[in-house]
């Protein structure tokens, strides 16, 4: 008899024992198919309990109710749409804070719900102590304990179905939004009240929310009402993102406030990875302590690796002497001295840094804190138009851009793949490290740990606005959301980390012994070339190019010997400081670069900024321009990357020498 | 609701109100609106990056004593992690000064010929230490769940 039957919806977060108690339920007697029109898979089972026929259908495992995944939409449509009788929200006792997101969610629906709380055994065992009927009273909506797999609770559970079937949902403690989003709700709840029909098919107060959330499937509910045309007018001037995330924020305010009331034991036991969770992810200390993490990191290898750099210093400094003494060939001489080992040794200098750096990077990556800088900067970087996820190929970037750009793959969608390759680039990568290392060495003495941070900081920001830019003019649309499991903090190897270093410090030293060397033999011979003219001189070859291309730079305060090592810059951002060494003709020594540098006019520290900022930005090394055409698969993609960072490192260098020249005169 | 963590709810108090000080005079005296001879340099540098990490040291010690204020328990969270944000900072500058030291005394390097040991120890290093004591003290309150 049909009035005998209750539909019944089983929902809950992936992995919390859905499908258990599913099975515990129904038994044997189950369907499998699929959604119409989608391949999310639904299963369907029977049960004759208490004189009534169950229906049960268990929905897809999901987080939240916002409808972003195909999972999302089909939970989320069939409890709107089919309004089953009772909806059974299976949670994992051990990690109710997460759980509890979802079910903020369907009380905003207005479903009529049932906590089963699973996997009570293990959170008894951990000594988890749950205050059901607290946790009841506080919802206002009956509370479950089971074990599906031992069937525990299931009765229980079936009974409360058919007592809470005729039933209406009583939720007492609606969330509460701040008095503009409450006012905006309101607003909205009269506008769409107009529709009659639309009313009586969803929630208004639901709807409202959703629609001030941006939630795309929420209009297109909208798609034939008569108060389409006002809704989207009301929500014109409003940034949906700012209210979802204002939204999220009070759903698990609402949370942290019920939890230490109904479960004490478990959340004064929190492990030392929640804790640090709890703080590192904080919406406002967050992103400061990221930053702070991320100066020190820099402050370290710049600091802890001055000895190493000045035995390396020492090392090559004693060689050039050597071959000066015992090389009778000028041309010979001043080949392996001028050329070689003043271009390698400059760059062989910053050796130490880099294996520093990438030791860091490592150590922080196996602590599992940078998956959590990913999280940390998913809300800011969703709402300049790129997912969470490009954080990590962005952070990848920190390294080395071309394994950066091939990560980009991980991303699905090819407007977000796209954006990411274009900004990864900015990201400072090791090879521009010695080019910082030496000019704020130089140029800002105890201040360079904090100025090199500063160029590193100004890599981010340029390829977030880069990437707003993008998705306002180019990829219009929004980003795809972003859910990640973040692995639980543990202490990191120091031997991996060490591995990692050396592994990726080879990969440097193998650049310098090919690209390197080889860029700067033929830099040597272009200025020790013509016959008879100064080596290095605005005469020689080197000269008469760098003269040629110096207009280009000269409204930024750049001469030809800068122009001609930007351009060498280009096979590796190494050689830009191997050039200057070679052109200078200073030797290996880096006091000798320094002091030529301070002694050049042109060099001011406004120059020096606007140098660094301009290694920064400008085209990568052609290594990242064939993986960028690689990706992307297009020649467009490639020239417009070196054309716009080219554009944007000239716009840039030139706003910092001018506001250098102010602050420095 | 009751706090019953009074000690740490004062720890995190002094050693908020502590970083925050000695981080925003670092940075006031880094951009120069402090006099150069304002405390000597060696007890407080100039230094406006390092300032600001000792700040946000400073913040989230404050952000554990309003949680403790408010009768929460997860004021520890904010108490442990100072502490390992002090330890982590503690030893960048122990670090720096092992550096500094070799550059000075064993390779007798240029521009490290006024440095001296006392100039090395800076307020991150001995606060660190502090705080290493005050985490040794308080290992059990911390190690609870792992």
């Amino acid at each position: 008899m049909v009035e005998n039957k209750i539909r019944v919806a089983l929902t809950g977060n992936p992995n919390v024992g859905k499908t258990t108690v599913f099975n515990a339920i129904t038994g044997s007697r189950q369907k499998v198919g699929n959604w119409p029109g989608v391949t999310v898979e639904k299963k369907t089972g029977i049960k004759e309990y208490g004189g009534r026929i169950l229906e049960i259908v268990d929905l897809p495992g999901t987080y939240s109710l916002t409808a972003y995944s195909a999972d999302e939409v089909v939970a989320r449509d069939y409890i709107l749409e089919e309004k089953p009788d009772v909806v059974i929200q299976v949670l994992d006792s051990t990690n109710l804070e997460r759980n509890l997101y979802l079910t903020t969610q369907l009380l905003e629906i207005g479903t009529n719900l049932i906590l089963a709380l699973n996997m009570s055994d293990l959170a008894e065992r951990k000594g988890e102590d749950v205050n059901i009927p607290v946790l009841e009273k506080l919802l206002g909506i009956s509370l479950i304990r089971t074990t599906a797999n031992e069937g525990k609770g299931i009765n229980e559970l079936l009974d409360e179905i058919i007592l809470r079937s005729g039933s209406a949902s009583s939720f007492p403690n609606k969330i509460e939004y701040n008095k503009k989003i409450e006012d905006e709700i309101r607003q909205l709840e009269r506008i769409l009240a107009e529709d009659e029909a639309l009313m009586t098919r969803y929630p208004s107060r639901w709807l409202s929310i959703k629609l001030l959330e941006g939630d795309e499937n929420a209009h297109s509910k909208l798609s034939s009402s008569n108060v389409q045309f006002k809704v989207n007018k009301f929500l014109s001037n409003l940034i949906s993102e700012e209210y979802e995330a204002e939204m999220a924020d009070k759903r698990y305010e609402f949370i942290s406030r019920v939890l230490p009331q109904v479960s004490k034991g478990r959340v004064e036991r929190m492990s030392s990875s929640d804790m640090i969770d709890k703080v590192l992810t904080s919406r406002y200390l967050g992103i400061p302590i990221f930053l702070a993490l991320m100066w020190g990191m820099f402050e370290l290898t710049f600091t802890f690796a001055t000895p190493f750099m000045e035995l390396i210093d020492m090392f090559f400094g004693s060689l050039a002497k050597i071959v000066a003494v015992n090389i009778d060939s000028p041309w010979l001489s001043s080949l392996l001295g001028d050329g070689i080992i003043a271009g390698v040794g400059s760059v062989m200098l910053f050796v130490p840094n880099i294996f520093i750096l990438f030791f860091l990077l490592a150590l922080l990556e196996d602590s599992g804190y940078l998956a959590r800088a990913a999280f940390i900067m998913d809300r800011l970087m969703y709402s300049m138009g790129i997912q969470g996820k490009s954080f990590i190929p962005m952070l990848m970037g920190f390294g080395c851009s071309v394994p950066a750009v091939m990560a980009t793959r991980t991303l699905e969608d090819r407007a977000d793949r796209l954006i990411t390759m274009m900004v990864t680039p900015f990201m400072s990568c090791g090879a521009r490290m010695p080019v910082y290392v030496l000019l704020a060495g130089t140029f800002f003495g105890k201040q360079a740990g904090s100025v090199i941070f500063g160029i590193y900081v100004l890599g981010i920001i340029v390829a977030i606005v880069s990437a707003k830019l993008f998705r306002s003019i180019i990829f219009k649309g929004k980003p795809s959301s972003f859910i990640m499991e973040l692995p639980p903090y543990h202490s990191p190897s120091a031997g991996n980390s060490f591995k990692y270093m050396m592994n990726q410090g080879s990969l440097y030293l193998k650049r310098v012994g090919t690209v390197i060397v080889g860029g700067v033999v033929v830099i040597w011979l272009l200025a020790y070339f013509p016959q008879g003219v100064e080596y290095g001189s605005a005469e020689s070859y080197i000269g008469s190019l760098g003269k040629l291309i110096e207009p280009l730079v000269a409204p930024i305060g750049f001469d030809w010997k800068i122009a001609i090592s930007l351009i060498f810059g280009f096979l590796a951002k190494e050689v830009v400081i191997g050039s200057l060494g070679t052109l200078y003709g200073t030797g290996a020594d880096e006091g000798m670069l320094s002091s030529a540098l301070v002694a050049d006019p042109i060099f001011t520290p406004a120059v020096a900024l606007g140098l660094m900022v301009f290694t920064l930005l400008y085209v990568p090394c052609i290594g990242a321009v064939a993986v960028i055409k690689k990706e992307s698969g297009s020649w467009k993609w490639m020239l417009f990357a070196a054309a716009y960072s080219t554009a944007m490192a000239w716009i840039m260098a030139f706003v910092t020498v001018k506001i250098g020249n102010i602050i420095f005169a | 609701m009751e706090n019953k963590n009074k000690a740490l709810t004062g720890f995190t108090l002094l050693w908020g109100i502590i970083y925050l000080v000695i981080g925003s005079l670092q940075v006031l005296k880094g951009a120069g609106l402090l006099p150069e001879n304002f405390i000597s340099v060696n007890l407080l540098p100039p230094e406006i990056a390092g300032g600001l990490a000792l700040a946000v040291v400073g913040a989230v010690y404050l952000y554990g004593t309003i949680e403790f204020s408010k009768g929460s328990f997860e004021g520890k969270a904010y108490a442990y992690v100072g502490i390992v944000l002090s330890l982590l900072f503690g030893a960048l500058y122990l670090l720096t000064f092992i550096a500094d030291l070799i550059n000075a005394r064993v390779l007798f390097a240029e521009g490290f010929e006024e440095w001296t040991p006392l100039a090395g120890i800076k307020p991150a290093l001995y606060l660190g230490l502090l705080s290493l004591a005050v985490y040794t003290g308080w290992e059990k309150t911390f190690r609870l769940q792992d």
